[in-house]
């Protein structure tokens, strides 16, 4: 079964169309036997160690989709106390999500972020930029939070308990990005 | 304006001028696309998963960074003083001694995203880490 990963609409919505199987088991994953047409979305997937993600993208892709998918799949196969601190291997969950933030809070040529492990086993996305800086956190089990810091200000503003299914305290942060 | 109050722990026979040298994961190295030079990532200064605080060691008692660094040589090294963490992190800093690493310390407290930022921007790095394998 597929489920929408972002949404087409909205303001700050990449005009890709996304979708995921996030609950399966890797062997199950249904492949595309038909032929493939000139006009279909591009299919990427990643695999993780409980599941596995298909991500449907019309053409052209988002610049950031690649090198997401390809830092993310390297992560995903750090073991335990890959940090040498006691550092637990990333969640799938937490690997999905940081990628339904990306894809629902970046447009098509945005800056990717650069993609960091956490040692708790989560994900943590960063842009540095003019001396502002943004970091959005996403814990093992999917719970967000953010950080900006805005260097002209000298001040720094956070947001905790941020979910995918309302991320506007988060966009309120962010702004486009 | 007054240091904030220190969480319980803190050791004062580390004086603030002790260096305090913590490994860093190759991955936490991370390519700052704009100025095309690498920078320490604020993931690198956190607590333990388990929720023991963020070991470090104690520079003036270990031999040097080759002992930190013994079975991790793809890591770096990034340092910074006890004071610092103390008076801009408002973390503490205590001795966490164990069998064969007499210096390995703590520095306690909790690592809010501000208190990361405060932590990297007051850290440098000693030991380039090994470049990751994706960036």
């Amino acid at each position: 079964m597929t489920m929408p990963l972002a949404a087409t609409s909205g303001p700050l919505a990449t005009t890709a169309t996304w979708f995921e199987s996030c609950v399966q088991p890797a062997a199950s994953v249904a492949r595309r036997a038909r032929r493939r047409l000139l006009t279909d979305p591009m299919v990427a997937s990643l695999s993780l160690p409980q599941s596995e993600i298909v991500v449907e993208v019309s053409q052209p892709e988002p610049t950031w989709l690649y090198p997401a998918l390809h830092r993310l799949q390297h992560l995903s196969r750090l073991g335990d106390n890959w940090d040498s601190y006691g550092g637990r291997p990333l969640t799938d969950k937490a690997i999905l999500t940081a990628l339904s933030v990306i894809a629902r809070l970046l447009c098509d040529e945005s800056v990717p972020p650069a993609i960091v492990p956490t040692s708790e086993g989560g994900v943590q996305l960063e842009w540095h930029r003019e001396g502002d800086e943004l970091e959005i956190r996403v814990t093992p089990n999917g719970e967000i939070s953010a950080f900006r810091f805005d260097e002209a200000a000298g001040k720094g503003t956070e947001v905790d308990h941020v979910s995918l299914s309302n991320l506007a305290p988060l966009v309120a942060l962010t702004g486009r990005l | 304006m007054a240091n904030p109050p220190l969480p319980p722990g803190d050791d004062p026979t580390i004086p603030d001028t002790a260096t305090l040298w913590r490994r860093i994961h190759p991955d936490w190295w991370v390519f700052d696309k704009k100025t095309g030079n690498r920078r320490l990532s604020t993931a690198a200064f956190d607590n333990a998963p388990d929720g023991s605080p963020m070991l470090v060691g104690l520079a003036d008692e270990m031999p040097g960074t080759e002992a930190l660094l013994s079975g991790y040589e793809s890591y770096g090294v990034a340092a910074f003083t006890a004071g610092h963490a103390r008076h801009m992190c408002a973390q503490a800093v205590a001795r966490a001694p164990v069998p064969d690493r007499p210096w390995h310390a703590h520095v306690i407290g909790r690592k809010t995203g501000s208190v990361t930022k405060r932590l990297r921007d007051g850290s440098a790095v000693v030991v380039i880490p090994d470049t990751p394998e994706v960036a």
